[in-house]
């Protein structure tokens, strides 16, 4: 630290100025933890509202949605699995877009209306209901779904996402139950 | 003994030293790290060097200040007439910390030309550019003209009333020039008017195109300034010297600090306001550009129609732009050996006329078109800034 007005070319001999010196004198020491701890709350007050900006997406949460008209309840007879559009809303950038971005599968069985989300619960392709085997199956990397959304081969972790259903005036209407379907 | 001998290197502190000592070890054996380190900071530099040599690493600071806030703004914002102004509101009005952010790159951007003027004004005072220094001074002119660009790109893209009509009246101007002017003008709007296509020419220019200019320039005026050594005071040469670190670095830091105080106290008392949304039918009262382009609106003015053959405007335009030809020429036309005022009446003279001028046009473009209210008596100034009505109280 004292090398007044030398052009350092110690290559050879490595001496590890800012290390040294907090080892020898108490007045140093001191100060050095002074000014450490100074830069640090000034990059603390610094960083923070930057990790905050970053983070804001955090903060949106999608909330539960309205009760979206699907379609005419003659549209899917007993027995049928259709696959039908219905909005998500999302906060993209400065816009609340409320595009038709979700599929959500239908089926109509003797007693019951089921609606699941088509997104596989493994890495989110999309799952055709395929009649032949009964089954709902995924594309990507062959999860494989019963008709009421239970997995049953593949390495899908949960069930298909179910969305609220409801029949009114004769048309059928979803609701998602707020997390991400 | 004093209280400080109380003060004992604790275990934690031999810790982190060796801690320190290790990890300086591992770099310097693989990339000579330290050793580098250490031939920046040991630079020996005269010991009384004032409180304007830090002007530099104000810049310095308030260039890194623009790119964090930048590239967080470039996150939410939209390069695009039906979207741009929508996302500046957002991030001023929803995003956590918008705000701040947003007012931080605009105050900052102000602060940077300001420093910037006040850096040059400090070279130019001690005659710093004198020989061997003269490229670093061309460098320093065109990080300059960079930053003059940046805030005239960076201007525009908010889309709000004010910043459509600024930026439209100031890719106007260009176009009074003969032959190429229609062609200028057309080159930065990309097109007749001013329309998404100049949005997007601008926010590239602003963001990809400018930043590269600028670091670039940068790291060529740091290492060139490194190599030759910053200059002495003028006449005290051999004044003793100290190594750059911590000896400099304190009063670089201290002013640094004061900066931050000022940009944050800037930032909350007087934000910058978002106005409404640009409106190609409607031109709002009192357009102007910014400050620092104020001299050079201001200046143009004053010429008639016609001069002889020539525009009044085109005259205008060369003689304003001719204040950055001075500029560059500085370490020419200060030939002189010599770095004392004294010793450079005649320069220091032509460069103080010009200043006088440069600010006085600034503030008659500052009051021009305004009522300036001052103990109970309104006067209006008209587009010269000459006083026009005065009404009592
Ligand atoms: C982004 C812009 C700039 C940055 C970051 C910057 C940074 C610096 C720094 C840190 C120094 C050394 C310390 C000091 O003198 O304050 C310096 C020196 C210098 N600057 Fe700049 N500068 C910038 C723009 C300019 C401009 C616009 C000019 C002039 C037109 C200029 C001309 C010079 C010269 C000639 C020196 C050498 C002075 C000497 O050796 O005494 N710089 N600059």
């Amino acid at each position: 630290m004292n090398r007044v007005g030398t052009e350092s070319g110690a290559l050879e001999d490595v001496s590890v100025s800012a290390a040294d010196a907090g080892g020898g004198l108490p007045r140093r020491c001191m100060l050095l933890r002074l000014a450490a701890a100074l830069q640090a709350a000034t990059a603390a007050a610094l960083g923070l509202p930057v990790v905050r900006f970053l983070l804001a997406p955090l903060r949106s949460r999608v909330a539960a949605s309205e009760w979206q008209r699907l379609t005419a309840s003659a549209d899917v007879p007993l027995g049928a699995t259709i696959a039908l559009k219905y909005r998500i809303p999302e906060a993209e950038g400065y816009r609340q877009s409320a595009a038709d971005t979700g599929t959500v599968w239908v089926a109509r069985r003797p007693g019951r209306l089921d609606a699941f989300s088509a997104v596989c619960t493994h890495l989110g392709c999309n799952v055709a209901w395929e009649p032949a085997r009964n089954v709902f199956a995924c594309p990507c990397h062959g999860g494989l779904f019963s008709a009421a959304g239970q997995v049953v081969g593949g390495p899908p972790p949960r069930p298909l996402t179910q969305l609220e259903i409801k029949e009114e005036g004769g048309a059928i209407w979803v609701r998602s139950k707020g997390n991400r379907v | 003994m004093s209280y400080l001998d109380l003060v004992q290197p604790t275990a934690g502190d031999r810790l982190a030293v060796r801690a320190l000592k290790a990890t300086a070890r591992f770099l310097e054996d693989r990339i000579r790290l330290v050793s580098l380190v250490d031939f920046l900071a040991s630079k020996p530099v005269p010991h009384d060097l004032n409180w304007a040599y830090t002007l530099g690493s104000v810049c310095l600071f308030l260039l890194a200040n623009q790119i964090v806030t930048g590239v967080l703004l470039a996150l939410y914002y939209r390069p695009a007439i039906s979207e741009a102004y929508e996302s500046v509101r957002h991030i001023e009005e929803e995003v956590t910390c918008g705000w701040l952010v947003r007012q931080l790159h605009a105050w900052g951007a102000n602060l940077m030309i300001l420093a910037l003027c006040f850096h040059m004004a400090r070279v130019l005072w001690y005659g710093s550019y004198k020989k061997p220094r003269e490229i670093n001074w061309l460098i320093g002119v065109g990080l300059l003209l960079a930053t003059l660009t940046f805030g005239f790109t960076g201007y525009l893209l908010p889309w709000d009333q004010l910043s459509y009509w600024a930026s439209k009246v100031g890719t106007e101007i260009p176009g009074a020039l003969p032959v190429i002017g229609s062609v200028l003008v057309k080159v930065m709007r990309g097109g007749e008017e001013i329309t998404g296509a100049t949005v997007g020419r601008f926010y590239t220019l602003h963001t990809l195109v400018l930043p590269g200019i600028v670091l670039g320039l940068v790291f060529l005026h740091l290492a060139i300034m490194r190599y030759h050594g910053i200059t002495a005071l003028p006449g005290k040469e051999h004044s003793r010297k100290v190594p750059f670190f911590p000896h400099h670095v304190m009063k670089d830091a201290i002013s640094i600090y004061l900066t931050l105080a000022v940009l944050y106290v800037l930032v909350v008392v007087s934000p910058w306001k978002l106005h409404e949304k640009a409106d190609a039918l409607v031109t709002p009262e009192g357009v102007k550009p910014e400050w620092y382009f104020l001299w050079m609106y201001q200046f143009i003015k004053y010429f008639p129609q016609q001069i002889g053959f020539m525009s009044g405007k085109v005259v205008g335009i060369v003689l304003s732009s001719g204040v950055f030809g001075l500029l560059a020429l500085a370490p020419v036309l200060d030939f002189g050996e010599g770095r004392l005022i004294q010793q450079r009446k005649l320069f220091m003279s032509l460069a103080l006329a010009v200043l006088l001028g440069v600010l006085s046009l600034t503030v008659l473009g500052y009051i021009c078109e305004r009522d300036i209210s001052l103990l109970g008596t309104t006067i209006h100034f008209d587009i010269k800034g000459f006083p026009e009505k005065v009404t009592g109280k």
